[in-house]
């Protein structure tokens, strides 16, 4: 995974609350391998037109929104399934960063094995962010995960919240698996533990 | 004294196998359940890194996301050759890695949240994950169970651990005995009404209370399936003795001195009586009626005696608009008396309402009638194990004689990814956990309800109060 420090790039506005993962990436594409570019998936029905053809009144279809980088939500992003398609769909469309007022749980899970920054601001935050992205002449913001900061020309320096232990993940862009693997002394003794003081989670009988 | 504890805290710490230097915690994992949706996905990230399965008798696979429905008599028809691939990928992968899978054709094969609990896979006391959201279902048991993404699918297989942060504990007490008519989806419809479909989020919900004491093992994994849908991590009930009689003498539970040895370590599951939650939800569910969604997301619920709201009533402009949208892709109007509302699909299944005691309650009410004209009625088992009791139990008859199709197992239209789905602006009366925008096919319209209450729909072709045919 790449190291994520600081990003500049235009955002989106999406002023919608409780955007869920089906809405991000419908089930009709959930098939798809992920060596294929998903992002002509991304928020596919909301896009497109019944007949296909892209619908200009959604805005990640008008420049410069076209080549948004940064996309800022309503509260309750990436809500619903699990599936690790949405932030796959949203990292191919180009987008490197998401500032909302709350994300899901498992949805910010995914996005930061996906090195996508999952910033949580202030309602009232994320209502000035919104309205500087509505113009392309402010819709350029800087996410800066160093300094935990959104910077842009309209609304100044905000400061943003993110666990100290997913800023950490970030900024190193490290392999989770191989830092767990270096950790098998320790999984190990503590399954001798759990072995002895509850067996029967470790002695499962049927299946085959 | 030690410090009173939530049974979710005892079951974390039991589990904590370090505290990383980020102030995360690397947690064991004792039971894994692997699905078709995600087995290719995680099986193909270990491959390219040369990574093994470290504990495969920990995991439990199914093919369920893709599967077709229709009979299993000749080849499988599947949606495409994609589809193919990812039940072909489930067997590969786990033959290779030596877990057991239930794959089509295996009698025991269903949907991953119906099987692990049918097994006995699924025991209290232990962490519990699954690339699925819905693993919240298994909190019924008084595990720690919830979903994770494909990328932690494969940390799981490799380490059997996963890193995470502590969430804060909520407690929802439910009040009984609950009225007649309703059922454990009425009970959750109504909470997530009540605390909004993100009032659970960062927190792991325990339900207590008389209204939880008296819920089956069935109805208590659909409230706690549901628990994703208010953004709870996980849902969770302690284990008593209706949890045990369930697990006990399930193919892969404890048996003989192991069952006495964990049988006395699950009594001890519970929080203890002073322990303190973050926060606090109380439900009355003496009064309630049966429920069902008018929206495009399981909070945007009512009773059925009720009608559409009206936008033009909500005060803040965010929930207005939220309200509106929803009303104008369901195409229902304002004031609309929900009852008036005609339907054209009838769903009944899911991994939160295909169980034996759903497919019973929703007999109950078809028995001797037939479905209305134009409707179009699914049975979909959770399981080969569901089905198999059903027909001995001759329910699959009386569906049929009503008009529905009685289907194989999987999770089919319920979210609608193995080729079975609704056409754009059809109607379904649904007894799963989504009614999402484009959830069951592009444009359909999705109403959720109990079994009990899809049942009266398919009969009058209309959303309908139950207990008026009772």
């Amino acid at each position: 995974m790449e190291p994520f420090i600081r990003h500049t790039g235009i955002a989106a506005p999406l002023d919608q609350a409780d955007v869920n993962t089906d809405m991000i990436f419908p089930q009709r594409f959930l098939r798809r391998p992920r060596s294929s570019n998903l992002a002509e998936c991304c928020f596919h029905s909301v896009r497109h037109r019944p007949d296909g053809s892209l619908d200009p009144a959604f805005i990640l279809n008008r420049p410069p929104y076209d080549r948004a980088s940064v996309l800022v939500a309503g509260r309750n992003f990436g809500s619903g399934s699990s599936r690790e398609h949405a932030p796959w769909t949203l990292y191919d469309f180009g987008f490197r960063a998401l500032l909302s007022p709350l994300f899901a749980d498992i949805f910010k899970n995914n996005c930061l094995n996906n090195g996508i920054v999952p910033a949580t601001l202030p309602e009232a935050d994320i209502r000035r962010c919104l309205a500087a992205a509505s113009d392309p002449r402010t819709a350029e913001f800087t996410v800066d995960l160093e300094a935990c900061e959104v910077r842009n020309a309209a609304v100044g320096t905000l400061r943003f919240e993110i666990a100290d232990a997913d800023r950490r993940r970030l900024l190193q862009g490290i392999d989770e698996i191989d830092e767990t693997l270096g950790r098998l002394p320790q999984i190990e003794r503590h399954e001798q533990e759990a072995r002895a003081s509850a067996p029967w989670n470790h002695a499962r009988s049927g299946g085959n | 004294m030690p410090e009173p504890r939530t049974l979710y805290a005892k079951i974390w710490d039991a589990h904590v196998v370090e505290t990383l230097p980020d102030g995360r915690a690397l947690l064991a994992v004792d039971r894994h359940l692997l699905h078709d949706g995600v087995a290719i996905y995680a099986f193909e990230a270990l491959r390219a890194k040369g990574r093994g399965v470290r504990r495969p008798d920990l995991t439990l696979a199914v093919a369920d996301h893709v599967v077709p429905t229709g009979p299993r008599t000749g080849a499988i028809p599947y949606e495409d050759d994609d589809a193919r691939r990812m039940v072909e990928q489930i067997e590969a992968g786990t033959r290779e890695a030596g877990i057991t899978a239930f794959s089509v054709g295996d009698r025991r094969q269903g949907i991953v949240h119906v099987v692990g609990p049918e097994q006995g896979f699924v025991l209290p006391g232990t962490v519990t994950v699954c690339g699925d959201s819905h693993t919240s279902t298994h909190g019924a048991f008084g595990a720690y169970a919830f979903g994770i993404g494909i990328t932690e699918v494969g940390h799981v297989l490799a380490t059997q651990t996963i890193k995470q942060q502590k969430s804060k504990a909520m407690r929802v007490s439910l009040r009984g005995p609950r009225a007649r008519g309703t059922t454990a989806k009425d009970l959750v419809l109504a909470l997530m009404q009540h605390v909004g479909i993100a009032g659970g989020t960062g927190h792991v919900v325990e339900y207590q209370g008389s209204a939880v004491d008296e819920l089956s093992m069935e109805e208590r994994m659909t409230l706690c399936n549901m628990s994703i849908e208010l953004g709870a991590r996980a849902g969770l009930v302690a284990p008593d003795e209706t949890t045990f009689a369930y697990l006990k003498g399930r193919p892969m539970a404890p048996s003989g001195a192991l069952w006495d040895q964990a049988l006395a370590a699950w009594r001890e599951l519970r929080s203890d009586p002073d322990a303190v939650f973050d926060r606090e939800v109380e439900l009355d569910a003496t009064k309630l009626a049966p429920h069902v969604t008018w929206g495009t997301n399981p909070g945007q619920a009512a009773p059925i005696t009720a009608a559409v709201p009206d936008p033009a009533a909500i005060a803040d402009p965010a929930a207005r608009a939220g309200i509106a949208r929803a009303i104008d892709y369901m195409g229902l109007a304002a004031g609309q008396k929900l009852s008036e509302v005609k339907i054209d699909h009838v769903f009944i299944g899911s991994c939160t309402n295909g169980r034996i005691e759903d497919l019973r309650s929703a007999v109950e009410v078809i028995r001797n009638r037939r479905v209305a004209p134009g409707v179009t009625a699914w049975v979909v088992p959770g399981s080969g194990s569901v089905k198999a009791q059903a027909e001995a139990e001759g329910l699959d008859e009386f569906f049929r004689a009503a008009g529905f199709d009685w289907r194989e197992p999987g999770c089919s239209m319920c979210l609608a990814m193995n080729g079975e789905r609704l056409q754009p602006g059809q109607r379904s009366a649904s007894t799963s956990n989504r009614n999402f925008e484009g959830r069951q096919g592009r444009d359909a319209r999705t109403h959720l309800m109990s079994p009990a209450m899809a049942a009266a729909a398919a009969i009058t072709g209309r959303l309908t109060d139950v207990r008026d045919l009772l």
